[in-house]
């Protein structure tokens, strides 16, 4: 019945935002040089430095100085107001973690570029990965040392803990299943092949090491094809594994989902590397939805993915993970258009839901959960967890919107029940806080499948 | 018929001096001690159930007296502690009603603090939404009947309720600026005597 608090993290608020992974991945595939995130520093710091000696000499600099302190100082006493705030307040306390979330995706994205900079300055600088490997460890990933680390792939860039993720979640598959697979004791060597052309997406390697269900395997090993399709020009199609696999996972449509996943990551890649007319130019391949989402159409896969707001992907930071992890749902091949359908409308069912949500008195709205579940007839259930929809959420409903009512029942259990009962089919599902596990259970028993932390679809 | 019109109600409380609007809040929050003291009784409060009348004397003691903010500050903190998630574990409907009570009395503690008058309308709100569902819940209504949200507005409870609100909203603003202790006695009286909602079984 617990909760996880936390929210989805805002992509404003913590300074400038860098280039995204996908431009970045182009540029590292393309051979082209990364910029670094260093010598951005440096550069500013020199500059700051040149500023406060041009300070001591010059009135107007000296103002221009003074007034960038007394701006860092109010920026610094607003930070510590929150701070205050966060500790008696929930909503302030939500903010500060939300702009914490923000920060350390600032900083993990700029890792990453540090390191494909390091990479792309040792190309022009011909080293030869073989003589000189990275140890990858991860207090000195950037460093060379010698080969036999814990990494196991023989001298790659990707970290150790990515790989010992991997070779952890193959031996765990391996221990319940009572064998290994093929594609599993390949996967070491298929590993190799992947980091000779780029590395996996830090957010992907995150993933692996948190342990995934069916749609995040697909999604993991569906980026590594997509990369390895794209870094030899779709000379080898074959599959990868990087994760191990169960029937399980097969019988639960994993292989639809790689696919889509696939094609969703390509038109990502194709995006960042030439942008959208690029991407639009593969003709019958994607195409854009009114939303401004491409839609990735693989007619000999018959599978149907989104990758939302690729069209833009520098301005919303759209990466390899989170573009493709809405195509990662599991969808069934016969399901392309309901599933096209479905995944063109979670924007407006969130925004949705967002409103419902707001309407709440800021205490509530970090205490209560509001979930909206979408069904084929076009009716919205909308609920409320525990003590249901207050009267001002209920003025808020449209001719569209039904209140359900089930007390002291989670929203989405509430939303359920209400459609079980009136002969609602279920299409899609989307709440303001992420499921429980209970929650989870239930929307899986209702023939649902889990495509985020606090989304659901239901294919037919 | 009388509505909750929280707009309507914040542009009443900003024309009043900001310790009317505490007192307002107060008020309000007085209104569900009855009810949280169920709440209490029933739920793992044990030993903390007190605190609730003790930040309300709190609040009432220093509307017209200077109070400390990092004490107002802490005791604000102890009550949002104590305000139940609404999909916790061993949920009743009494949590509902300990829930709008704590809340209510959190924001009279935050307009003690700022002054602002969205903080005690938010305390009004609470009042007014634990009677809402006060009475959802006893007539089990359903919300999808036609009707529906005029009948249950329309009931005894949520108007006596928002009558008492207009009341206290007249009886502070022809009080002006000087907002005696008589004053703020008898609205405090009045209002823990004419308890929201009473629960019988």
């Amino acid at each position: 019945m617990d909760r996880n608090f936390r929210k989805e993290a805002g992509v404003e608020g913590a300074g400038a935002s860098p280039p995204s992974e996908a431009w970045l991945f182009a540029q590292a595939l393309l051979g082209k040089p990364v910029p670094s995130p260093c010598v951005a520093e440096a550069d500013a710091r020199a500059e700051r430095e040149h500023l406060a000696w041009l300070a001591s000499i010059s009135p107007q600099h000296e103002r221009q100085l003074r007034s960038l302190l007394s701006k860092e100082a109010e920026a610094r006493a607003q930070r510590e107001l929150l701070e205050w705030l966060a500790t008696i307040s929930p909503r302030h306390e939500s903010q500060l973690r939300s702009l914490l979330v923000s920060e350390a995706q600032v900083r993990d994205a700029q890792e990453r570029m540090q390191w494909l900079a390091e990479g792309s300055h040792a190309q022009e600088a011909q080293w030869d990965p073989s003589k000189h490997p990275h140890g990858a460890f991860p207090q000195n990933r950037g460093w060379w040392s010698p080969t036999g680390g814990a990494g196991g792939s023989g001298g790659g860039k990707q970290s150790p803990s990515f790989f010992d993720a991997v070779i952890r979640r193959n031996q765990a598959v391996a221990d319940l299943t009572g064998g290994t697979t093929p594609g599993m004791a390949r996967s070491s060597r298929l590993a190799a092949d992947i980091e000779s052309a780029v590395r996996l997406p830090g957010e992907v390697a995150s993933a692996a090491a948190a342990g995934l269900g069916t749609g995040g395997r697909a999604l993991v090993n569906a980026s590594a094809t997509a990369i390895k399709n794209v870094a030899t020009l779709g000379l080898s199609t074959s599959q990868l594994e990087l994760i191990g696999v169960t029937q399980e996972d097969r019988d639960r449509g994993y292989d639809t989902a790689v696919t889509i996943a696939t094609a969703s990551g390509e038109v990502l890649i194709a995006v960042g590397t030439g942008g959208i007319t690029s991407a639009l130019s593969k003709g019958g391949s994607i195409a854009k939805t009114a939303s401004g989402a491409l839609i990735a159409y693989d007619a000999a896969g018959n599978a149907v993915g989104v990758v939302q707001g690729t069209y833009d992907a520098s301005q919303n930071r759209i990466n390899l993970s989170n573009g493709a992890q809405v195509a990662a749902g599991v969808l069934g091949l016969g399901a392309n258009v309901n599933a096209a359908r479905a995944l063109k409308s979670p924007v407006s069912l969130g925004k949705r839901v967002g409103e419902i949500h707001e309407t709440l008195h800021p205490i509530a709205r970090v205490q209560r959960t509001t979930a909206i579940l979408e069904t084929s007839s076009g009716t919205r259930i909308v609920a409320s967890g525990g003590r249901d929809l207050t009267p001002a959420q209920r003025a808020l409903l449209g001719p569209r919107d039904v209140a359900a009512r089930l007390a002291g029942a989670h929203a989405e259990l509430t939303a359920l029940e209400h459609a079980a009962q009136n002969g609602f089919v279920p299409t899609q599902l989307t709440a303001s806080r992420p499921f429980c596990q209970e929650c989870i259970e239930a929307i899986e028993a209702a023939g649902g499948i889990i495509t985020s932390p606090t989304t659901a679809i239901f294919p037919r | 018929m009388l509505k909750f019109e929280e707009q309507l109600l914040k542009h009443k409380l900003d024309r009043l001096p900001p310790p009317s609007r505490v007192a307002f809040a107060a008020s309000c929050a007085q209104r569900l001690a009855s009810v949280f003291d169920r709440f209490a009784a029933t739920s793992a409060l044990t030993g903390r159930a007190s605190l609730f009348d003790a930040a309300l004397n709190y609040v009432w003691t220093h509307i017209t007296t200077a109070s400390k903010n990092a004490t107002t500050g802490k005791i604000l903190a102890d009550v949002v502690a104590l305000i139940p998630d609404q999909d916790a574990p061993g949920w009743t409907p009494l949590t509902a009603y300990g829930s709008d009570a704590l809340s209510a009395l959190a924001y009279s503690l935050r307009c003690l603090q700022s002054g602002d008058a969205q903080e005690s309308a938010w305390a009004a709100r609470c009042t007014y939404e634990a009677l809402d569902y006060f009475v959802t819940n006893r007539d089990d209504v359903s919300p999808s009947e036609p009707g529906v949200e005029l009948r249950v507005l329309n009931d005894p409870v949520i108007q006596a309720e928002l009558e008492k609100q207009t009341r206290d909203i007249a009886d502070l603003s022809s009080a002006g600026d000087f907002l005696s202790p008589e004053l703020l006695d008898r609205l405090r009286q009045r209002s823990a005597a004419q308890q929201a909602i009473t629960i019988t079984s």
